[in-house]
């Protein structure tokens, strides 16, 4: 180890302030995270607010064995997913457009892109609230050009939802599809071309087979922060549209129901954890020239 | 075909802030858009609010506290792990970046039950712990980042020409790291500035980020001077974005490798 060689009074205040920043992020991050998880397993009586039970799957079971819950469980999926896709259907052209744009407009691009996310949800949510409220743009619009005739109930609804969420999510997945194509050599393209490429078999057979990591890590992102975000379903769903971190947030500060907040936090995460865990496993098999790295070369080379 | 949707897509990333602006500026009560008329009342309106004054006042407090403490912390996080092992430098930097990961509603979950646990009431004090926590990484990022553009045996030869070890730090590679620090600093201070699903469940009743203020607001029928609040909000954080852009150029914090 290169400490090791240093000085002995350079070492020792080199290793006292590692165990500085060690405790301040263990007990921060670590001791939090592990005191929910245990939390998810008590049962407390929300009369006394006195714990009855310290170790118990009350909790899971209150969870699983309701189809309320159940339901919420689908419906988050769902939303999350619609998300997504409509993440990637905006985001993969807008990056390539992006990527293949000159540095000038590539420049403009990119703050648009950018900007959102140095601006508070709540305050971009709120904007959509305008849009969408029964004066808003989109109704008066519509009214004005004649094409209805009452007003429609946008707001509240899981299109408001899905709406907000894109909204909110699409600069994480233009930038981690525009990081991986920013990667990828122009010379590869230029070589596709030379060996006689048209612009869809490019497209096919070169950029999108090596954007696809940035494709995954982009939708990762994106399903994982829209399956746990409460604030855009709140304001842009109200009391309709419910998804489970709008409920763990409900149950945690308006019912005061630590542990059931808890092990529907800790639900949250595993349903993250196993959409992450799936998205990379389909991108490892979507990937050959990636898979043909690391095993032996396959034997059935695909016709070219 | 790309461009129709890259227009399409930057139209629709704009939209709701643009609509924002212009809808501040109306005379009508209620929110509305296309606006009637033109006036500033609303915006005068707001400035005597004092619930939002007060938030105002503690956003900016805590995400100033935050950005120093979090820039500190990620800065002194980078130079230790700078000199460590590639094992201990890998699983530390897993876990001083894992708030990114982390959904905000489970880190604020965690949070809240560790600070009731230790009794500590919800203050200044909690606000500011869990967004040092959420902040640091982005430090972490920019200043490893600045670090990374070093030469490794940089300390080396301070030390050679006679620096003592934390005069070679201070004298020598902190100049040298000068826009990761203030870029990682400003963004700290966004980060927590604009931050509500962490806020929201570490902030006491009475004592309410900018945020988590308006998110609470949001359920009632909403009068035009919330509008102009968030129009300020968008100014101030546009006034930001030209102070990063300025300092570090703010593609380098999106763009940078992964450090």
């Amino acid at each position: 180890m290169s400490a090791g060689a240093v000085r002995g009074s350079r070492a020792s205040g080199h290793r006292l302030l590692f165990i500085l920043l060690a405790v301040f992020f263990l007990s921060l991050l670590v001791a939090p995270l592990a005191l929910m998880l245990s939390s998810a397993f008590q049962r407390v009586d929300l009369t006394t607010f006195q714990t009855t039970d310290r170790l118990t799957l009350h909790q899971f079971i209150r969870f699983f064995g309701d189809s309320y819950y159940l339901e919420l469980l689908a419906r988050t999926v769902w939303i999350a997913t619609q998300t997504t896709v409509l993440c990637l259907l905006i985001g993969y052209p807008f990056a390539l457009y992006m990527w293949r744009a000159g540095p000038r407009e590539r420049q403009v691009l990119r703050l648009i892109v950018l900007s959102p996310l140095l601006i508070s949800f709540v305050i971009l949510n709120f904007g959509w609230l305008i849009i969408l409220a029964p004066q808003g743009l989109i109704n008066n619009l519509l009214l004005g050009l004649g094409i209805t005739r009452t007003r429609l109930p946008l707001l509240h609804s899981e299109g408001a939802v899905v709406v907000g969420l894109v909204h909110v999510h699409l600069p994480f997945m233009i930038l981690s599809i525009e990081n991986a194509l920013e990667t990828l050599s122009s010379d590869v393209v230029k070589a596709g071309r030379s060996l006689g490429a048209d612009r869809w078999q490019l497209m096919r057979n070169v950029i999108w087979p090596l954007s696809i990591g940035g494709v995954v890590s982009g939708s990762v992102i994106v399903f994982a922060t829209t399956a746990s975000s409460f604030v855009t379903p709140v304001l842009l769903g109200g009391a309709w549209v419910k998804t489970l971190a709008s409920v763990a947030y409900q149950q945690i500060l308006v019912n005061l129901d630590m542990p059931f907040g808890s092990a529907i936090a800790i639900i949250l995460l595993l349903l993250t954890a196993i959409v992450t865990f799936g998205l990379v496993r389909l991108a490892e098999r979507l990937q050959p020239h990636l898979a043909a790295d690391r095993a032996a070369r396959p034997t059935t080379e695909p016709s070219a | 075909m790309t461009r129709a949707v890259a227009y399409f897509g930057a139209a629709f990333l704009l939209l709701p802030v643009v609509v924002i602006v212009i809808a501040s500026f109306t005379e009508v009560r209620y929110i509305s858009f296309p606006p009637k008329g033109f006036t500033l009342d609303w915006y005068a309106a707001a400035l005597v609010r004092r619930e939002f004054l007060g938030s105002l006042q503690l956003s900016l407090t805590v995400a100033g506290i935050s950005a120093l403490i979090a820039t500190a912390i990620g800065t002194l996080s980078c130079l230790v792990l700078r000199r460590s092992g590639p094992a201990t430098r890998a699983a530390a930097t897993a876990l001083v970046m894992s708030p990114l990961v982390l959904p905000g509603v489970v880190t604020g979950i965690a949070l809240l039950q560790f600070f009731s646990l230790l009794g500590m009431n919800l203050s200044l004090t909690s606000l500011v712990l869990g967004h040092v926590l959420i902040t640091v990484p982005y430090v972490v990022r920019l200043v490893s980042d600045s670090l990374n553009a070093l030469p490794a045996n940089l300390e080396w030869a301070a030390a050679s020409l006679g620096a003592a070890p934390a005069r070679a730090v201070t004298a020598v590679v902190l100049p040298c790291i000068k826009s990761g620090l203030i870029g990682g600093a400003i963004f700290a201070f966004i980060v927590s500035f604009e931050n509500v699903t962490i806020s929201v469940f570490l902030s006491a009743p009475q004592m309410t980020t900018l945020p988590v203020r308006v998110f609470g607001y949001t359920d009632q029928a909403i009068e035009t001077w919330l509008v102009a609040i968030c129009s300020m909000t968008i100014f101030f954080t546009v006034a930001l974005i030209f102070a990063i852009e300025r300092v570090i150029g703010l593609q380098r914090i999106f763009y940078s490798g992964k450090g």
